[in-house]
Order: structure tokens, then sequence, then C-alpha cells
């Protein structure tokens, strides 16, 4: 997907379409194809090209906004505008996005497109494999260990301990071949040990800590350590 | 009269887009409305309710948040066949009240216009 993200409104009330059209078209990450007075407009729009998201009223002369998905091979990103809450459970039903309440207000189109956008980011990232995760060899099978999961990793001769939350994979590899392979967001800081920089909880003159362990830093490593963090 | 603080959230600074608004909420909407005393009268209580719920939430789109509730009051009384005879009483007083507080509207698109940069 790309961005800006296609969207189009659909709303047989004037001042909403209007109103909506604005938002959309001050917002940078959107681009607004059109907006529509029904339904029946709406989709043939979605039949021309690909829309990314859709700004849907319910109520509308004609089909409603929930006959409008019914219709759609393919549903987008769907943002439920409505004046009344009674359509909560069906735009739960329909897995909408967000469910906007009218009139919008800015506050809450900015927080439903941020929402939007990180959704979209989100499956961008599963589509393309990037989310970075290591398969660890356990019992047979691979294991996917996504990287946040990971606490640290230490070393104990020619096997690696990699310790997450909830358990602890032994794994027949080096540590440099697994400094190798993992992510920014690791740092080896002693010889033994490497660590996920997003899990440290405290720093003192020669350790720090993670998840209640303690762990050693080398004097070579501290400056880099050091220069990595966010420090105030 | 008008909801100072709502109509900030909905506009921000944005003077040029609020009076856009005041203006279609005069243009579009207010023909909606007068046409919802007639379709009371005629009983067509499926269609009243239908342009009662579109025109909701414009009220609030300029300031009006207590008639936007007010039309959610009535909103609901459409469905309900002994409370016809209330809205059939109710729908003359909040028009008027409605009509009196249109020049309000007016001064406040006024004061929008007045502040749009060129």
């Amino acid at each position: 997907m790309n961005f800006p993200l296609k969207c189009i409104v659909v709303d047989d009330e004037p001042m909403a379409r209007s109103a909506l059209q604005r938002l959309c078209e001050t917002h940078e990450s959107l681009q607004l194809i059109a907006t529509c007075e029904d339904a029946t407009q709406a989709l043939k729009i979605i039949e021309e090209q690909p829309i990314d998201l859709i700004w849907l009223d319910v109520e509308m002369p004609g089909l409603s906004g929930f006959d409008l998905l019914d219709r759609l091979p393919v549903t987008p990103q769907v943002i439920l505008t409505t004046s009344k809450t009674d359509y909560a459970f069906d735009a739960f039903q329909y897995q909408v996005s967000d469910y906007l309440k009218k009139p919008i207000t800015q506050p809450r189109f900015k927080m439903a497109v941020e929402k939007i956008l990180t959704t979209v980011r989100k499956n961008e990232q599963i589509r393309s494999g990037d989310l970075k995760a290591i398969y660890v060899k356990n019992d047979g099978r691979y294991i996917r260990v996504p990287y946040e999961a990971i606490l640290y990793i230490e070393n104990t001769g020619d096997y690696v301990k990699i310790q997450t939350a909830q358990q602890t994979f032994v794994v027949y590899t080096t540590m440099k071949s697994l400094e190798e392979k993992l992510g920014a967001q690791f740092l080896r800081v002693h010889r033994s040990y490497i660590v996920n920089l997003d899990k440290i909880v405290d720093i003192e003159e020669s350790n720090l800590v993670v998840a209640s362990k303690v762990i050693p830093i080398s004097r070579a490593n501290k400056a880099e350590l050091m220069s990595r963090l966010n420090l105030l | 009269m008008l909801n100072q603080d709502f109509l900030k959230e909905l506009y921000g600074d944005d003077a040029a887009y609020a009076a856009h608004m005041f203006s279609l909420f005069q243009e579009s909407v207010l023909p909606d409305i007068h046409e919802i005393g007639k379709l009371i009268d005629e009983e067509r209580w499926n269609e009243v309710r239908q342009l009662v719920h579109k025109v909701k939430p414009t009220l609030a789109m300029v300031g009006l948040r207590e008639m936007e509730a007010q039309l959610g009051t009535f909103e609901e009384w459409c469905l309900m066949p002994e409370k016809r005879s209330v809205l059939n009483r109710a729908w003359p007083v909040f028009y008027k009240d409605l009509i009196h507080v249109l020049p309000v509207v007016e001064a406040q698109k006024q004061r929008y216009l007045a502040n749009v940069t060129p």
C-alpha cells in the first residue's frame, strides 16, 4: 500500500461530506479521491480504482453503509461516521477500523487517521516480511521468536541461550553469528552477553539489569552502549 | 448561545473552513429543517425520522449542541407512536427557538469571515 492513502467519503449530508473533505485534504497521509452522496456512487468509484480507506455514513437513503460493505469483494479500511451510537455491534461485526460520532472534531479525526496508519503499516510489515524475528529449532521444529520478545542472549560455551520472558531457547550457534543476524536494537555488552537495548531497566557502572537479570558490561563495550541509549 | 468550545474543537483556527460550514448550514440544512414541520403535519413519521437524523449533527456544527440533543430525542419519539402527539407540540417550539437563534449563527459566520486570511 502506498502513501498517501486513497480515500473516499460517503455521506448523504452535504455538511458532513464537506467537513470530511476539508479534513482529508489537509491531512498529508490522505488523498481524497471522491466524495459520494450515496453508496451506489461509492460502489462505482471502488470498482474503477483501488481505495484504501472509506469514511462511511451508515444511514443513507437507498443502500446503507452496511449494504455497501456487503457488496464489496475486498473490504478496505473503513471508518464509520454516524450521529448514533446504536451501530456499535454491527460495526464490530463488520470489523470496521473505527467508529466516529458526527460531528467529527479535528482531534478525533487525527486520532482515527493515526489508528489507520498504524494498522496499515503493521499489515505492510507483515506482508513484506519486515517484522523482525529469528526462527529457533526446538524439539524438531522451528519456532518463531520475535526480536521484541528477546530479553538477552547468553553464551554458554558451544551453545547460546536465548532468553525471552516466557522461555529459554538453547541453540547451537555462536555469539558472533547471532550478533550479525540481530537488528540494531541488540548490542553485545560483554563477551558472554548480547542484550536487547529496549529491555534494559537499569544501568550501573559495570553492569545492567534486564528483567531482574544482572548482566556485566565489559569496559570495551561501555562507550558503545552509552552512545546507543537515549540518555538525558 | 453557541458552544464556542465545541466550535474550536471542530474548526481550530481555520476561519475559512468554519465560515464555509456555516454557509452550508444556511444554504443546505435550513431548507431541510423547514421541511420537517410539513412532514410532521402529514404524519410521515419515517421520513421525519430520517430527516431529523440527517440534520441532527449539523446543528452541533454551528455550535447549537443543545438543539442537536433535542433533535436526538425527536428522532427517538418518531419510533414511539405514543410520543408523536408530544412531538407535534414540541416541534413548533423547537422551530421558533431555531429561527430566534439564526441571527446569532449569521453573526458568528461574519466573525469567521472577518478572520479569513487572504
